[in-house]
């Protein structure tokens, strides 16, 4: 840490220095250059400034030669008067334009002399003296003056180009100079790089060579790391679809569950139909128990009239008898009455049978209809029985599609607890394979790490100086590690 | 400089040179031309400013022209205030009225032939004796010969006609036209 502080303060101040240097050198052009900008300009401004003045004065000379060449012609002496003004006004321009030329004051004399005479020759009204002054006297000196101007910016051109010289004199040793700070300065930054670059390279090799094995050890950790998220995911996929077969079999007991309840429904309101029907049969049968007894009553009653009427066949009987006895005694006379005496005894001698039979056959049905109604007795006997068993099974199968019930909710909580159990399972699967395939990527990333290191090594002395790893350089290390992480690749599916 | 100068000389003698040529030949064009200036310098000399100055200038001079002679008069500048007084004074303000590209120059004189007021400055104080001057103070016109304006270059000639005061000449009026502007 201390070593890359150290970097890091020498890297500042190997940079600062180098641009304060790089700003010094780039000043020192930039004065060199406006140094020079500055001196052309003034020395241009001067040569031209000088230029300008003369031609100028050139310009005035040649403007006052033309305003007196003007007056030559002019009589007017109101035109005179004010050609006058002009020209003392285009002398005075000249003498204003070549202020400070000292080789231009005494041809200018000459000239303003030789203007006056030739002026005064047209005052006095003399053009053609005048005209003659202003060939042989006045141009002359005007043509010295305009030599004059001519020396004048020859001189400027001279003294400028000496100026010139001078300062490319200058301006050569300056950059002899300059090209001797810089190639000094140069020469102590190579030397202070070259300084810094060996006292950065060992301590960067030293952290190079850390990160190497740090990958390397990263790398097989990684492995492990991977091998047992994988063994993990194995396992959890397993106990997922173990976990949808309890699930898909729970459905199964459930559904049996839900029909053995709806049964038990189903048999409960049978239960009470049979139980309903079964009072109703002892009601009935209680019905019948009576109406055997009305019967049975019925036939006493019957019997007794029974009995009458065998009483009354008897007696009928006695009668014919009687009346047999009668009519034989009547002799001829009863003869059809004996025959009818004979019918009518023949009559209540059947219809004494006829009673006998009828009272055999009511007592036959008395009998039977008091075993019936023993019988009955005996079925509304069963019936109440069947009645009771009926009741109790009633709550039996009540108590069945109670716990039926219950027990329905029982296999569907159970059920949803083992759909959350599948999916947790399922997200605990998932979660391994992510981990593998982070663990996969991070080991691209140690790879990466690797290459970088490598990238590192080679910047900071070339690749030859220490082997560098490529691709699975420490297989040992995993192994090893994979050692260790085995217990722990084991136990998860245990554990799971 | 020289080239110069001698550019000048060629160009004046070859001024001089057509003048003399041209001043033999008048053509009876420019002569009727001539006339017919002389007819307006003629109304020039009845103006009343004309006569008038001329009359006054008559009587005796003012002191400061009483002295003047040649040599003074060649001395003075033309802005002295002596001479600017012929050129401002009624009569010199007529003729200046009446100068245009034919009149060169214009001066009346008195019936002594001293100025009595002109359009510039003139070479000479007094023309008596002189014909531009005795012979208008004869009642008569005079035309001079085409000369050349040295200053200028331009053939010019000089007229004369006389002050008439109830037909009586009292003084000259000369006046300079151009023939060069005339020929054309």
């Amino acid at each position: 840490m201390n070593a890359l502080a150290s970097i890091r303060a020498r890297l500042l101040l190997f940079a600062a220095v180098s641009v304060i240097a790089t700003a010094l050198v780039a000043l020192g052009g930039a004065w060199l250059a406006q140094w020079t900008y500055r001196g052309d300009a003034a020395l241009t401004g001067r040569v031209s400034d000088g230029y300008q003045r003369s031609h100028a004065a050139l310009e005035r000379v040649i403007a006052e030669q033309t305003q007196l060449q003007a007056m030559l012609r002019l009589k007017d002496p109101d035109e005179i008067e004010q050609g006058v003004k002009r020209y003392e006004a285009a002398t005075a321009a000249v003498r204003a334009s070549v202020a400070g030329m000292v080789a231009l004051q005494a041809p200018l004399a000459d000239v303003a002399t030789a203007g006056k005479a030739v002026l005064d020759e047209v005052l006095t009204g003399n053009n053609a003296g005048a005209l003659d002054r202003y060939v042989g006297q006045y141009n002359p000196k005007v043509d010295a003056t305009i030599r004059a101007l001519h020396g004048e910016a020859d001189q400027i051109e001279h003294t400028a180009q000496a100026e010139v010289a001078a300062r490319q004199a200058a301006i050569r040793k300056l950059l002899v100079y300059s090209c001797a700070g810089i190639a000094v300065l140069l020469v102590a930054m190579a030397v202070t790089a070259w300084r810094f670059q060996l006292a950065i390279e060992r301590p960067l090799t030293r952290v190079a060579s850390q990160l190497n094995a740090t990958a390397d050890s990263l790398t097989a950790l990684s492995d492990t790391v991977s091998a047992s998220s994988r063994s993990v995911a194995e396992g959890a996929s397993s106990q997922a679809a173990s976990l949808e077969e309890t699930s898909a079999s729970l459905e199964e007991i459930s559904g049996m569950t839900r029909r053995n309840s709806e049964g038990a429904a189903r048999a409960k309101t049978l239960a009470g139909q049979t139980r309903a029907a079964a009072n109703t049969g002892a009601a009935d049968m209680q019905t019948m128990t009576t109406a055997m007894d009305a019967i049975k009553s019925s036939s006493g009653n019957i019997g007794k009239i029974i009995k009458t009427i065998d009483e009354i066949a008897f007696q009928t009987n006695i009668l014919a008898l009687n009346a047999a006895v009668e009519a034989a005694r009547a002799g001829e006379a009863g003869m059809g009455f004996a025959v009818v005496a004979e019918e009518a005894r023949a009559l209540a001698q059947r219809s004494a049978q006829a009673a006998r039979e009828t009272a055999d056959k009511i007592a036959d049905s008395i009998r039977k209809s008091e075993d019936g109604a023993a019988i009955s007795a005996k079925v509304a006997s069963s019936l109440g029985e069947i009645v009771t068993r009926a009741r109790e099974v009633d709550e039996l199968v009540a108590e069945i599609a109670s716990a039926s019930n219950e027990q329905n909710q029982g296999v569907s909580q159970v059920v949803t607890a083992v759909t959350q159990v599948d999916r947790v399972t399922q997200a605990n699967a998932a979660s391994a394979e992510e981990t593998a395939a982070a663990t996969a990527d991070m080991g691209c990333e140690f790879e990466t790490l690797r290459a970088a290191v490598s990238e590192l090594r080679t910047l900071i002395g070339g690749a030859g100086q220490t082997p560098v790893a490529s691709g699975r350089p420490v297989e040992p290390a995993p192994n090893g590690a994979r050692k260790k992480a085995a217990p722990v690749a084991s136990s998860l599916p245990a554990a799971v | 400089m020289k080239t110069r100068l001698v550019s000048v000389l060629a160009f004046a003698v070859l001024l001089c040179g057509a003048a003399a040529l041209r001043a033999q030949s008048i053509t009876p064009a420019v002569q009727a031309r001539i006339d017919a200036k002389v007819k307006e310098v003629v109304t020039w000399a009845a103006d009343p400013a004309i006569v008038d100055a001329v009359r006054a200038h008559n009587a005796p001079l003012p002191a400061d022209q009483a002295a003047l002679n040649q040599d003074k008069w060649r001395a003075l500048s033309v802005l002295d205030p002596v001479v600017r007084g012929f050129t401002k004074n009624a009569s010199g303000q007529f003729l200046k009225s009446k100068k245009d590209d034919y009149v060169t120059e214009a001066f009346v004189s008195d019936a002594a032939g001293f100025k009595v007021g002109f359009i510039a400055k003139t070479s000479n104080w007094c023309h008596k004796g002189k014909e531009k001057h005795d012979v208008p103070m004869t009642g008569k016109a005079w035309q001079g010969p085409v000369e050349v304006d040295e200053s200028s270059g331009q053939q010019q000639l000089q007229v004369a006609v006389p002050v008439l005061d109830g037909g009586k000449p009292i003084g000259s009026l000369v006046v300079g036209l151009s023939i060069t502007k005339l020929s054309q």
